[in-house]
């Protein structure tokens, strides 16, 4: 990186920093430390609830897959505005009328004090481990591109967080979030126009989308139906439907975001916002992936773009003669689509149907042989590292950006990744401390403490979950299999616990046993389909859901005399 | 730069721009609606 990228860099990080610290001054109670004292506007509580859904590696990951698999993940939000949708109608008032501070408190509200616990362990022991991973899953990519020492871009990184977010709060965290989101769009509007300027000056912007649609690379949309295939619209409408709910009605992270709106209009506005305005942005992002693989038919791209494991396989006695060998079949590869690209721009210039189709037919082959060699490649790569990851979507956009851009706006565009980074860190740890100090702390351990107690202690759960999101983020290299473990029983859970809280909004006459026991089996169910079917990860959430206002509801026929609470 | 609002309102006030939340609530749902067909059209034109 050059000087100036690495002011653009500081500057803005610098920035964010201040601005948290001054701007979350002055909280003397619960309310004012972790819900910004309920006074926030629309578009601040909207731009939150963005930055925080929005990490680093949504920004990094989301390019590199339409460059490998086309725009078809934009369907896994479809289901985001129905779900905006369902919570502005049942949950933002309900939690609005009780005054939560977080969601686990209706819970107990209306079921009793052991659902509220275990909901809330629930979300420390998942949120408190993704807090780390967030942390880490960029500085590695940093630190594979860009050389830099990955534990210190963690203490870096987690220490800037741990300062405004302790100090300042939500207000600091939702404020820091509005201009985290103004340098990510800025950043990645910047990246787009540079890849279209950075086009073969002959090719224009509607025939570089034209050879991304001829590619495959613009499969936004896929109408059939099938069980198994992770993105169509169907599993995006009703499997993200059920995603959604539960990340934005039941986790904390999202919840507190939303529960800063100063009114029941200004949280249902931000809601609702953001169910109109991130599935174009997601789009956006992914478009901007389609035009760096339009970029890179004209240009040789990286046979693999970690280029950390490249550099290895090159140094490797046992390897470097194989893979040199694929290297100098890739490029040649690539000469023959280069060539192909130029014929298919041309064809569509002449408007002839049957050359167009000869054209295609050609690029096609030219993509097909220049893939099979790349994959040839990443065997050698696995030969040579067995542990090395064979994707290296995260990669991609990054790589383009540091070797194609210029500086200046390769420091823009690192910060953006950083802020975004950090958006999602202080949005979590903001949400661990809180449901630490008021589910736990406060209603189990303290209740007569005063003000400033509470916030005091805030402040350290606030460090606490920071240093421990750090050290998880130093050794996530090591914890491999774990982390995945602890990831899938992250999303195995979800279905369920939003299953709990939509017993409570809908079905008023089941109480706590029946709902408890019954998101138990429902549990049983989803690992069930885990282990034994080859059912796509989205549906987990509609069959835990549903499950648990099934079982729910048969159980209250035994447990009809306990008795319901009404909230 | 963004404004805060006093927190002074109550849970029954009207929705900006239409008179019920059921307007912005269709609003939403038919934005949802567009942007697949608007995909669609992307996809089929660009292929």
């Amino acid at each position: 990186m050059h000087l100036l990228d690495w002011i653009v860099l500081s500057a803005s990080l610098l920035f964010i920093v201040l601005y948290g610290v001054w701007k979350g001054r002055g909280s003397t109670n619960l309310t004012g430390y972790f819900l910004a004292n309920r006074s926030l506007r629309w578009y601040t509580v909207l731009l939150s609830i963005m930055a925080t859904q929005a990490s680093a590696i949504t920004f990094l990951s989301a390019p590199g897959q339409a460059y490998v698999d086309g725009m078809r993940f934009v369907q896994f939000y479809f289901g985001l505005p129905i779900g905006m949708v369902i919570l502005s109608i049942t949950a933002i008032p309900i939690y609005h009328k009780l005054k939560v501070h977080t969601a686990y408190e209706y819970l107990e509200r209306r079921f009793d004090l052991k659902t509220r616990t275990l909901a809330s362990l629930l979300f420390l022991a998942g949120r408190g481990l993704a807090a780390g991973l967030t942390i880490y899953a960029p500085a590695i990519i940093f630190s594979n591109l860009l050389g830099w020492d990955i534990h210190l871009t963690n203490i870096l990184v987690g220490g800037l967080v741990i300062i405004y977010t302790a100090i300042g709060g939500t207000k600091a965290v939702n404020w820091t979030h509005f201009y985290q989101m103004v340098i990510i769009m800025f950043g990645m509007a910047a990246a787009f126009v540079m890849i279209i300027v950075s086009l073969p000056g002959d090719v224009t912007f509607i025939e570089a989308t034209h050879l991304a649609g001829k590619l495959g690379r613009l499969n936004a949309i896929d109408f059939n139906f099938d069980w198994n295939s992770k993105y169509n619209v169907w599993s995006g409408i009703l499997g993200g439907m059920f995603l959604q709910l539960s990340y934005f009605g039941t986790d904390q992270s999202q919840v507190q975001r939303y529960l800063t709106g100063s009114s029941v209009t200004e949280s249902r506005m931000g809601l609702l916002m953001n169910g109109m305005v991130k599935i174009p942005m997601q789009f956006f992002i992914l478009y901007i992936g389609a035009m760096v693989f339009v970029f890179y038919l004209f240009e040789t791209p990286p046979i693999f773009f970690n280029s950390a494991e490249v550099k290895n396989v090159q140094e490797s006695r046992l390897h470097q003669g194989q893979f040199r060998i694929l290297e100098s079949r890739y490029k040649q590869a690539i000469e023959q689509r280069k060539l192909r690209a130029r014929q298919m721009v041309l064809a569509m210039r002449s408007e002839d149907p049957t050359n167009i189709a000869a054209a295609r037919k050609h690029l096609d082959a030219a993509h097909r042989q220049a893939e099979r060699i790349r994959q040839d490649a990443i065997g050698v790569l696995k030969k040579n590292n067995p542990d090395v990851n064979p994707q290296d979507t995260n990669y991609i956009f990054l790589s383009y950006v540091t070797k194609t851009l210029p500086i200046g706006l390769v420091g823009l565009i690192i910060a953006a990744i950083v802020a975004a980074s950090m958006s999602s860190t202080a949005g979590e740890l903001n949400a661990l401390a809180s449901t630490t100090i008021v589910d736990i702390y406060q209603r189990m351990i303290r209740k007569d403490g005063t003000d400033g107690h509470y916030v005091n202690v805030s402040k350290l759960a606030t460090v606490a979950w920071g240093i421990y999101a750090i050290i998880l983020a130093e050794y996530a290299s090591r914890l491999g299999s774990l982390i995945e473990a602890v990831n899938v029983l992250g999303s195995l859970t979800y279905g369920p616990i939003l299953g709990i809280f939509m017993v409570g909004f809908f079905l008023k006459k089941i109480g706590s046993n029946a709902t408890f026991f019954g998101a138990f089996l429902a549990q049983l169910v989803v690992v069930y389909c885990f282990f034994y079917t080859d059912i796509a990860f989205l549906w987990y959430n509609p069959i835990g859901c549903l499950g648990v206002m099934f079982f729910a509801f048969i159980l209250s026929i035994f447990f009809k005399f306990e008795p319901v609470k009404e909230v | 730069m963004p404004e805060e609002k006093d927190n002074q309102s109550t849970p029954e006030e009207k929705p900006p721009l239409f008179q019920t939340w059921n307007g912005w609530y269709t609003l939403v749902l038919v934005n949802l609606v567009a942007m697949i067909l608007l995909f669609y059209l992307f996809m089929v034109y660009f292929q």
